[in-house]
């Protein structure tokens, strides 16, 4: 079941009129449900989910992620989108929708609410004062940035604002270098209530679990000690610009950060497609190398590999691979040569609802991230 | 006890599993079986799917049924299909999920068989660098459990090589009376050290039951109130449906009460009643659920009659179908004396609890399946409204559903809108599915992963699972008397008369889940 009703009139969209139509949809669907005889309606919110989207065209990719995310994080959804200055319509206009859905035991019909909010580019500055009297009090709220993450615009800086969580994704950075290093200053000003997450991270969880997955082993864990190598190998849109993937960035600094690694020398390019870090640990000198490969179609962009390699007798190799169809994750280790026994398991974060799902599931602040980030300004040339 | 080896990774911090399985063989004895089939293997699939078993994990399945690994893998590849919940089998997962299983055939009264299981397991640890980890799964006839462990720890099974761990996860039933219980006990002890062993009571793995704990004390509002002042008692049911299907063999020899009160409903019970830990440890925990169920008052012989009652069912219609009574069914005997129907009535004398009853109940061919804690408050102490029919005025109820529907709800009063006060009790509902879709993962998974991370919160300990059998012999023994009016309730309602009156006779009523 999906209702829409519009909130639009001439001398603009207020709370009052949208709060209306909120309750006007809660009694048409008990009444639809009601006549047709089917189990009552049920209204569940656990969260406030802002989605900001550039324009109309990704409004409806939107609306389909949150379909599914709010299938396991039911929630008042507010998608805000800008809209082309038009002197004859209204500046700001409101759509709220329900979207429904079969409970998990099967019997129980819960809906949430969807409220669509558009402004001109003109009035965009309106937008954070008409949601805030709209959020469900109490819950915490969580704002995606669906967008190039812009750090200085005053929209971005007052809906952060409001929020408890910021999700945005640093793949969309153009100079992933600089925007990670802005983006670790940002952290260090915000409150400290303020958590930031960044889809690019979570699509490294599975890599870094199995990383870690690794050295669980007592035998291997000796070996932390004697890595000399890390490659890491991905696929990028903008191979030929001489610009880093920032996951590949990322893992490296949290691999590096983790095991305190100290900076040998500044990063830097090793040929067109290399970029290289040195650190030294105790006293053996490790090198990472990131190799990018330009991406068929940008859907096999990101980590495509990552092989840690260390000393001693047998040398011994960790490596982690993504398969052809980027289906699944493959664990393998090496030991003079011959493969150990490894794991096969399918990626559960490859598209926007499930990464986005499993973000919700966490509230608090991830310190792992933002170390990451900060190992990193800290090594920036 | 926990290694702590694996703290020393320093990868693993801030990663969801803070404490990961290492390598380990799982060896399965009662391969072949229906367990096996339906719980183990389908909860080991699914652990691998989420890429929580370590790398080089194994199963060696072994049973009397001659099989070789193909076989083995093609019907454990079978019962994945069939059984796990998590969706589809993927076929890569399960091509290396299937390179760790192995089959082998013993007799579990032979000692050659073990060292030839032996030879296996060191086998797999030279190729798959599981590093002499072993964690032995019982899932025979309870009568095989003796010779299983004598045998385990006469071929030196129990010790694991390299350094690696030993543990044995036992299902239940654990004994069958306290005496047989004491004797096996004694038997893994003799072999096992307490902290190698692992107690299953499936009850524990499942969600709700562990949320009871998350309940209680992550919430502020909760613990004030969870005393006799403000409780006037608690009712743990446990109703099915169904009878006792093709598992008559079985349940004449158990019955109600040993099936399912004296080890479920009573670790339901502790997780209810129990004090407040300090740390999240297997031993407080543990402490704690035995402190409380040494303080449950001891029923003695001459007063069975009053804090407990048994039924049987007879013939009767279950959903709309016509179904036959307990005696006529497979495998039982015509004049069957055992109970399908249990209830008890426990005091728990403790200064939180005193005089606060606890009603556990549980019984076969009842109107629908539902387990379910109600945790029954006292009423408002001065009745303002008097002029409103008081028998209406319900008083608030707190209720735990643990299956299905897994939730919480709460009633209270509220007045109808109209210029009259009209007061109607209304209900409060959380469904942990609706607020949460993801899946709640299978008991047997939590359980599996939890034994071969060395965490044993959610098993049972020795010393509380005899003191379940020492509480609970007294009417086990009352009721080897014959039960001359068996069968006593009808299938398909809500219990015999006599439990009615049972609970009337304290001036309450059953709830109607
Ligand atoms: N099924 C359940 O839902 C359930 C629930 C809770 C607890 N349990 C407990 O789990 C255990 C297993 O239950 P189940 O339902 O799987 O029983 P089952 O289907 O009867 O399986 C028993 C297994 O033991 C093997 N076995 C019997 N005698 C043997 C011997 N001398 N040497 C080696 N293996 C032998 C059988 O294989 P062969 O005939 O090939 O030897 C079979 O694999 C029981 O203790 C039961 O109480 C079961």
């Amino acid at each position: 079941m999906e209702l829409k009703n519009q909130v639009q009139s001439s001398t603009g969209v207020n709370v009052y009129a949208i709060e209306r139509d909120l309750r006007h949809l809660w009694e048409q669907m008990a009444e639809t449900s009601q006549a047709e005889g089917q189990e009552p309606v049920m209204r569940v919110c656990v969260l406030n989910l802002m989605v900001y989207t550039p324009g109309e065209h990704t409004a409806g990719e939107v609306s389909q992620v949150m379909a599914e995310v709010t299938t396991q994080h039911p929630s008042r959804i507010f998608i805000i989108l800008p809209s082309k200055n038009d002197a004859s319509a209204p500046a700001l206009g409101a759509w709220v929708t329900a979207l429904c859905h079969l409970s998990a035991g099967g019997h129980k019909q819960v809906c949430c609410e969807q409220i669509m909010i558009t402004a001109e580019e003109d009035a965009i500055y309106r937008l954070p004062s008409l949601v805030r009297p709209l959020l469900v009090p109490d819950l915490p709220v969580v704002l995606w940035w669906r967008d190039v993450p812009s750090f200085e615009s005053r929209l971005f800086g007052e809906l952060v604002d409001i929020s408890d969580r910021v999700i945005i994704d640093s793949a969309m950075l153009p100079n992933p270098e600089e925007g990670l290093a802005e983006l670790a200053a940002l952290i260090n000003q915000r409150p400290q209530w303020t958590a930031f997450s960044d889809l690019s991270w979570s699509r490294l969880t599975p890599w870094r679990v199995s990383v870690a997955g690794f050295f669980d082993v007592p035998d291997w864990r000796a070996r932390l000690g004697r890595l000399s190598r890390v490659e890491i190998e991905c696929r990028h849109d903008q191979a030929d610009r001489r610009s880093i993937p920032s996951e590949a960035l990322l893992i490296a600094c949290w691999l590096a950060g983790r095991l305190k690694w100290r900076p040998r020398s500044k990063p830097r390019w090793n040929g067109k497609h290399t970029y290289q870090l040195e650190f030294v640990s105790e006293n053996l000198p490790i090198t990472i190398q990131i190799k990018t490969t330009p991406s068929t179609d940008g859907s096999d962009n990101g980590l495509h590999a990552l092989r840690l390699i260390a000393e001693g007798k047998p040398s011994a190799q960790f490596v982690i691979s993504r398969s052809g169809d980027g289906v699944y994750l493959r664990t393998d280790v090496e030991l003079a040569g011959t493969r150990l026994a490894g794991n096969v398991f399918p990626l559960d974060n490859r598209d926007e609802a499930q990464l986005i799902s499993k973000e919700l599931e966490i509230l608090g602040r991830d310190a792992l991230y933002e170390q990451a980030l900060a190992f990193f300004s800290s090594i920036l040339p | 006890m926990m290694d702590p080896g694996v703290f020393e990774n320093p990868l693993r911090e801030g990663l969801r599993l803070e404490l990961a399985a290492e390598p380990c063989v799982a060896v399965i004895f009662g391969a072949s079986g229906d367990l096996t089939k339906r719980k183990l293997v389908p909860a080991l699939y699914s652990l691998a799917a989420q890429n929580l078993l370590a790398g080089g994990f194994s199963v060696v399945g072994t049973a009397r049924t001659p099989m070789n690994d193909e076989a083995f893998r093609t019907a454990m590849r079978d019962a994945v299909h069939r059984y796990a919940d998590a969706g589809p089998i993927e076929g890569a997962v399960w091509e290396s999920f299937a390179a760790g299983l192995f089959y082998t055939p013993t007799d579990t009264k032979k000692p050659e068989s073990y060292k030839k299981l032996a030879e296996v397991l060191a086998k797999i640890d030279r190729e798959r660098g599981t590093a002499g980890n072993r964690l032995f799964y019982v899932s025979t006839p309870p009568s095989l459990y003796s010779d299983i462990i004598r045998l385990l720890g006469a071929t030196g099974l129990n010790r694991a090589p390299n350094g690696g761990w030993t543990r044995i996860i036992i299902e239940k039933p654990f004994g069958e009376d306290l005496q047989s219980a004491r004797v096996l006990n004694r038997e893994v002890l003799q072999v096992f050290a307490e902290d190698q062993v692992y107690r299953i009571d499936h009850y524990l793995g499942k969600e709700t039951v562990q949320n009871i704990m998350v309940l209680r004390f992550a919430n502020g509002i909760f613990e004030p109130i969870w005393n006799r002042r403000y409780i006037d008692h608690v009712q743990i049911t446990a109703a099915e449906s169904l009878g006792v299907e093709d598992r008559g063999g079985y349940y004449e020899q158990a019955g109600a009460f040993r099936d399912m009160i004296e080890n479920h409903l009573l670790q339901v019970l502790a997780h209810v009643a129990m004090e407040p830990v300090s740390v999240l440890d297997a031993n407080a925990v543990r402490d704690e659920k035995t402190k409380l169920v040494r303080a449950i008052r001891p029923i003695l012989p001459e007063e069975v009659s009053r804090y407990a009652v048994r039924g049987q069912y007879g013939e009767g219609l279950a959903g709309g179908e016509p179904v036959e009574g307990y005696r006529q069914e497979k495998n039982v005997s015509p004049e069957s004396n055992t109970e399908t129907y249990a209830a008890v009535k426990f005091i728990i004398d403790n200064w939180r609890w005193a005089e606060v009853p606890f009603y556990l109940r549980s019984g076969k061919r009842l109107p629908k399946r539902v387990t379910e804690v109600a945790i029954q408050f006292r009423r408002a102490p001065h009745l303002l409204f008097k002029h409103v029919a008081s028998g209406h005025l319900e008083p608030n109820a707190l209720i735990l559903r643990i299956q299905p529907d897994e939730g919480i709800s709460l009633n209270f009063s509220a007045k109808m809108p109209g210029q009259a006060i009209n007061i109607r009790t209304v209900r409060m509902d959380f469904q942990y599915g609706t607020s949460f879709g993801k899946r709640s993962p299978e008991a047997y998974e939590r359980l599996l992963l939890d034994a071969m991370r060395g965490d044993s919160t959610l098993f049972a300990r020795g010393d509380m699972v005899e003191m379940a059998w020492e509480l609970t012999m007294p009417i086990l023994e009352a009721w080897q008397q014959p039960a001359s009016h068996f069968p006593n309730y009808v299938a398909g309602s809500w219990g015999p008369k006599e439990a009615d009156d049972f609970i009337e006779r304290d001036g309450r009523r059953w709830r109607r889940p």
